[in-house]
């Protein structure tokens, strides 16, 4: 045999005898074998973290979705004092730092003690206020326009924050009517006493605007809208049980 | 003080259907079918023997030409008591409730379909394909019914959207409800007002005077089914006319 | 592409997965979007329905369902007199008419006869219907369905300024039965027939049940008829199982064109026992020639009608004894070359019955409120002959075409399309492309009645003046994605009266609707009081119209009336031609119980409602006896020739024991070719109304439309009907009597019919083995 010419047999060697093509084998495998564990680990995770509360906010399950509108629930629910997105006091044209301007939650979701949907207000609502007050004036499309939704604006696309599965018909309506009733303040949960001493009548019933946080959070100190409860069946039913509500399949399933 | 389980219990849901005045003019089977988003059931489907009806209309003829007689009676779910329907589902997708009423939940249906198997009514109905509509009849959909998808077993709810519905709106208003205020899709448009929906708890109601007529029986009673639907016996003014039928 | 295996592999793997990601993740981005409209009106919060009041093209007055602008159910009114909150099985279609896949989008235009559409802008539309109305000044024939109110007087008003003419069509025409009604009770309108109130009903080829004029107002007091403290006994005369027939406690199955002779023949039982008082039979006898009668006695003519003696003489009594009773007739009864005079020969019964303007009986309407149009019925065949021939000749120069198929629905011998074809221009308003349209210059998409402003005046009447009010109750309906407006459709009047511009005085429906109600408001009576006219109008708006249950007719028994047997004569059926190879039958075309003439053939919930009888949905059927078709070795689902003179059909037979054997009965509303009706009536069944010979009445020249007969051969082969009968298979059998219908006898109890069956059925088990 010529020296220089290869056999089959003769395959490249490595230091501790092996072949090259296993020297590269073991590391593509070792990363591999990383990798699979880091994409079953993620997905169980994933699952695990989606059956007890909210899945990761990946793939479309952003909790927190961005808004067209930034619209601060800070300034108009809540009543603390602003700031700007650096962390700035927000200031009014005299220099005095702004506050939120407590508006009941009802304010603009107005059919959520009458109806199954709580309602997003129209910009009509928005206008009633923005004509006299802040940087924007005069008609819902001049007010869309200005905040930068371009020159034929058309209503607002909100991304929903708050949604329940297809198969699942929640109405408002009687879930407020039994929080505000008296008595069932104990029932309220992420309670704020001085909120609820705050929002409660004469006759003891308290104000609907109080009842909202049990399964929406405390919405007025947030400046985008995030799911807070994760809103799966077992809350309904354990809070259903517990306050003698029906718990029937087709109390919501229909 | 009644709790808000304690007040959606306290009904007894329940249909009449007066034999006697079906004219078999369809209005109830399309009125049920753009209440509750029936997939729509086409030709080839009606071919399979497949036909999606929540309620239907059965002929049936007695004798021959000319001292012949189409007769007519509509059928729906029977809402049995004692059905059949209930314990053969695994998954207890179907089951009765405290209100009288068979309930079919679709989020727990696996569609094994032996609850269809089980029901000699024949008013069970499986989704064996994904219903679909063309976008701009989707328009039409009723938000307040889940539109069943592949793989799930249907059947007439008694609309109970519109029980649910009446229920909330009466305790809203702090009141009772009132005989005929709920009304299913079918009992709604039955010009002869040949159905009736009601309360069998109240005893004054029209359900009730009307289970209390001479003319009540029920379909199959013979298997002890106890249904909470009661029907009216046609009667035959002409004498005889009692012959085989199909 | 060549693939090597490990390509393969790979893109297999990764769009399995893909697969899986995005099904599990797929939520579709438009359903979690929640729109905030820059205004919002109150009655159209997101989420929540409003229900509004209107009036359907049926002459029902319905509730509609709507959220966030769209409709999503239709139920009946129940305000509204004529149907008291009930519904017929195709008012809910109206919706998907609305809403239909394959509606019109835009205005298109033929640039010449032959030539495909194209679509132009409503401006041009607009232009050129100017220039063709006023072009043809003196001959400008506007077509319509037959209608009452705010359209009949807005579109006489345009035709009228234009010297020109508004001509109704209705394939199943019902001028004879207008015709009758003039004759016996000197009336105008179609009087309303007390069926509630009535012990006997007596009723003639009309399908009062299922389709005929108003079958949900008939049905209301039908049911009242059945279940009040006294069960009525009810007798119907009709040669096919129609609903009605099924409903009768007695069928009589009289044969097609004996409808008169056998009123008359009842008649004549009760004139000769004198069943009735004096009064009654001196006013019925006034003008009949002494011993005439006679010769109608049940004996003579029991042959010729199709029923026994007996069956006579039994409906006579009855109907003169077990009072209060009434007769009345239509349908295929007036459908005949004798149509008239059977007509005549049924209305005048109620002159024996003596309750006519009482309790059971016939009670006139009277004219519409505010001069409004209040009785409409399709013209004449004579009439629509006269009227092809000028358009055949080119003396028409336009024709305006609205809610009506004429090539469809007229017989194929007069050649509609033949004269369209002559007219220089074709204007036709339409929801979904028709046989016509193919014959159209220029097309229109026309509004549904869900987004149209309008008045009718209902036909029949409750007896007292109505004026129902419609009103747009949906927005235009939106694409999902683009928010384009689907169907860019108007309003068939509005767009008239904008081409015609100060010729006519009327603005527009709408005003013209708000100037009615205004004149109703200062008229001061009637359903709605309100302290000025705007909130009148939310009245009238917020019931579905207005009405005044004190302005009814005066009634008074006419003390003689014509001689029903002036114009005694048989049916004259249609000839036969040479080649008669086959069984001869006489075709019964009949409205079809959801597509009615064909007018909703295009909603697929019309084609999938099972029609009641055969259970057949989305096909054309021929239902033939059960013995004869045994006799001609025919069986269910088998194709049959049909053939008369003017042409022939394939349909599939559906042999039931309920029609007479020389009959064979064939729905109307199918048979639309390939392209035209939309995606679900394409292609499918076959149109009856084209085969029809032109035989006509000999007195209105109306169509004799159930008086061709036809040779019936087999076509070969079979196919399995698209039928409901047979869905539902009965678990337990053999079933006793009484599964699923009990059926008593009159003060027999459920429980008694039960033990009496049960052992009938033990018997029937025990000889079994």
């Amino acid at each position: 045999m010529a020296s220089g010419e290869k056999t089959l047999n003769e395959q490249p060697q490595t230091d501790n005898g092996r072949p090259a093509w296993v020297k590269v084998l073991i590391p593509v495998l070792a990363l591999g074998g990383v990798g699979v564990t880091a994409v079953l680990g993620f997905v169980m995770v994933f699952f695990i973290t989606a059956w007890f509360g909210n899945p990761l906010p990946v793939l479309g399950f952003d909790q927190s979705p961005v808004q067209p509108i930034a619209f601060p629930h800070t300034a108009h629910a809540g009543s603390e004092l602003l700031f700007n997105d650096d962390g700035s006091a927000k200031m009014d044209a005299e220099g005095k730092q702004l506050t939120g301007i407590g508006l009941d939650c009802t304010f603009c979701h107005r059919t959520v003690t009458d109806t199954n949907v709580a309602g997003i207000p129209p910009v009509e609502t928005c206008v009633t206020c923005h004509r006299v007050i802040g940087s924007t004036q005069s008609e819902p499309l001049t007010l869309l326009r200005t905040i930068g939704l371009g020159d034929d604006p058309g209503p607002i696309q909100w991304k929903r924050v708050h949604r329940l599965p297809d198969h699942v018909r929640f109405v408002h309506e009687p879930h407020i009517r039994f929080l505000t009733d008296v008595g069932n303040t104990h029932v309220i949960a992420n309670r704020d006493e001085a909120a609820i001493l705050a929002g409660t009548q004469s006759d003891g019933s308290v104000l609907a605007a109080v009842t909202c946080s049990t399964c929406h959070g405390d919405i007025k100190s947030q400046t985008q809208v995030a799911q807070v409860e994760p809103l799966k069946m077992g809350q309904c039913v354990d809070c259903h049980r517990k306050n003698d509500a029906p718990t029937d399949c087709t109390t919501c399933h229909f | 003080m009644v709790t808000a389980a304690e007040r959606v219990s306290s009904h007894k849901w329940g249909m009449a259907v007066d034999v006697d005045r079906c004219t078999g003019c369809q209005a109830c089977v399309m009125a049920c079918q753009t209440e509750n988003n029936i997939p729509l059931s086409t030709e080839d489907i009606y071919r399979q023997k497949r036909t999606f009806a929540w309620i239907r209309i059965e002929r049936y003829w007695y004798g021959d030409f000319p001292n012949v007689k189409a007769r007519f009676i509509p059928i729906m779910c029977q809402h049995c008591e004692n059905a059949p329907c209930e314990p053969v589902c695994p998954v207890f997708a179907t089951y009765h409730n405290t209100e009288g009423m068979n309930v079919q939940i679709y989020n727990r249906c696996v569609g094994t379909r032996y609850c269809g198997a089980g029901c000699p009514y024949n008013v069970r109905f499986f989704n064996y394909w994904e219903p679909v509509w063309p976008s701009t009849l989707r328009n039409q959909l009723n938000p307040d019914v889940t539109i069943r998808s592949r793989g799930i077993m249907e059947k007439c709810s008694f609309c109970v959207q519109r029980i649910r519905r009446g229920v909330r709106e009466a305790a809203q208003e702090d009141r009772d409800l009132v005989d005929g205020e709920i009304q299913t899709a079918c009992t709604d448009a039955c010009p002869t007002n040949a159905l009736v929906f009601g309360d069998f708890n109240d005893d004054n109601s029209r359900v009730s005077i009307m289970s209390h007529d001479d003319r009540k029986y029920t379909h199959l009673d013979s298997l002890n089914t106890e249904p909470n639907v009661v029907y009216l016996a046609q009667i035959d003014a002409t004498g005889g006319a009692i012959g085989e039928h199909e | 592409m060549k693939l090597s295996r490990r390509e393969f592999m790979t893109l297999a793997g990764g769009s399995t997965a893909g697969a899986v990601i995005f099904t599990a993740c797929g939520v579709p981005a438009d359903e979690l979007l929640v729109e905030a409209p820059l205004d919002l009106p109150e009655d159209l919060v997101n989420g929540i329905d409003s229900w509004f009041a209107t009036t359907d093209d049926s002459g029902l007055g319905v509730i509609v369902r709507v959220m966030e602008g769209r409709a999503k159910k239709i139920a009946g009114n129940p305000d509204y007199p004529i149907n008291l909150g009930k519904q017929a099985a195709h008012t809910d279609t109206a919706l998907q008419a609305l809403y239909h896949p394959d509606r019109v989008e835009g205005p298109m235009l033929r640039r010449a006869k032959g030539q495909p559409l194209t679509p132009i802008s409503w401006d041009d539309a607009n232009g050129l219907l100017e220039q063709w109305m006023s072009d043809a000044e003196g001959n400008l024939a506007i077509v319509t369905n037959p209608v009452r109110g705010a359209d009949a007087k807005i579109a006489r008003d345009v035709a009228s300024a234009y010297a020109g003419r508004l001509v109704f069509f209705d394939p199943l025409e019902q001028g004879v039965l207008h015709s009758a009604i003039k004759t016996v009770f000197d009336q105008n309108r179609v009087p309303e027939f007390d069926i509630a109130g009535a012990h006997t009903v007596l009723s003639f080829g009309a399908d009062w049940l299922g389709t005929w004029l108003s079958p949900v107002r008939y049905g209301t007091k039908y049911g009242d008829f059945r279940g009040g403290d006294h069960r009525g006994f009810m007798m119907h005369a009709e040669s096919r199982m129609s609903l009605t027939a099924a409903a009768a406690d007695r069928w009589l199955t009289v044969n097609p064109g004996y409808e008169g002779d056998l009123a008359i023949s009842i008649a004549s039982v009760i004139v000769k026992d004198q069943l009735v008082p004096e009064n009654n039979i001196s006013a019925y006898t006034a003008n009949i020639p002494e011993g005439e009668l006679e010769k109608w006695a049940p004996e003579s003519v029991a042959d010729r009608v199709g029923v026994s003696a007996e069956l006579i003489k039994e409906a006579a009594h009855k109907f003169a004894e077990d009072g209060p009773s009434i007769a009345f007739g239509g349908g295929s009864a007036g459908a005949q070359t004798n149509g008239a005079f059977n007509l005549t020969a049924i209305y005048a019964l109620n002159i024996l019955a003596g309750t006519i303007g009482k309790k059971g009986g016939v009670q006139f309407n009277p004219a519409g409120a505010q001069g409004l149009p209040d009785s409409a019925t399709g013209a004449s065949f004579e009439t629509w002959e006269n009227e092809l021939s000028h358009w055949r000749a080119g003396n028409v120069k336009t024709v305006i075409t609205r809610g009506v198929d004429l090539v469809h629905g007229l017989p194929r011998s007069v050649d509609v399309g033949g004269a369209l074809d002559k007219v220089d221009n074709v204007v036709a308003f339409t929801g979904v492309l028709d046989e016509s349209s193919e014959h159209a210059n220029l097309i229109l998409p026309e509004n549904s009645y869900l987004e149209d402003w309008g008045l009718d005046v209902p036909e029949p009447a409750p007896g007292y003046e109505v004026v129902g009010l419609r009103q747009p109750v949906v927005n235009a309906p939106l694409d999902g994605e683009t928010r384009a407006r689907l169907y860019d459709s108007r309003n068939f009047l509005d767009t008239l009266l904008l081409a015609a511009g100060s010729r006519v005085s009327v603005g527009s429906v709408k005003e013209f609707v708000e100037d009615t109600v205004a004149d109703l408001y200062a008229a001061g009576r009637g359903s709605v009081t309100a302290g000025d006219s705007r909130l009148f109008m939310n009245g009238v708006l917020q019931r579905g119209g207005w009405w005044d249950v004190g302005a009814s007719a005066a009634t008074g028994t006419p003390s003689s009336i014509p001689s029903p047997l002036a114009n005694a004569a048989g049916p004259g059926m249609s000839e036969l031609d040479d080649r008669v190879e086959g069984h001869v039958f006489t075709i019964v075309p009949f409205a079809h119980q959801s597509l009615l003439d064909g007018r909703n053939a295009s909603t697929p919930w019309a084609q999938a409602t099972p029609d009641p009888i055969t259970t057949v949905a989305w096909a054309t059927w021929a239902e033939i006896n059960f013995d004869k078709a045994e006799e001609m070795g025919i069986s269910e689902g088998q194709w049959i020739k049909v053939r008369t003179t003017a042409g022939e059909i394939t349909v599939q037979a559906y042999p039931h024991p309920g029609i007479s054997p020389n009959l064979i009965a064939i729905p109307v509303g199918q048979g639309h070719k390939e392209g035209i009706g939309g995606r679900y009536a394409e292609d499918r069944g076959e149109n009856v109304l084209n085969i029809l010979v032109d035989k006509k009445e000999s007195e209105t020249g109306a169509l004799a439309w159930a008086a061709t007969r036809a040779v019936v051969t087999k076509a070969g082969g079979s196919k399995e009907l698209p039928k409901f009968e047979g869905d539902a298979r009965a678990i337990i059998r053999p079933a006793e009597h009484g599964v699923p219908i009990l059926i008593v006898e009159p003060g027999q109890s459920a429980h008694d019919a039960q033990e009496h069956n049960h052992e009938l059925h033990l018997r029937f088990i025990s000889n079994d083995e």
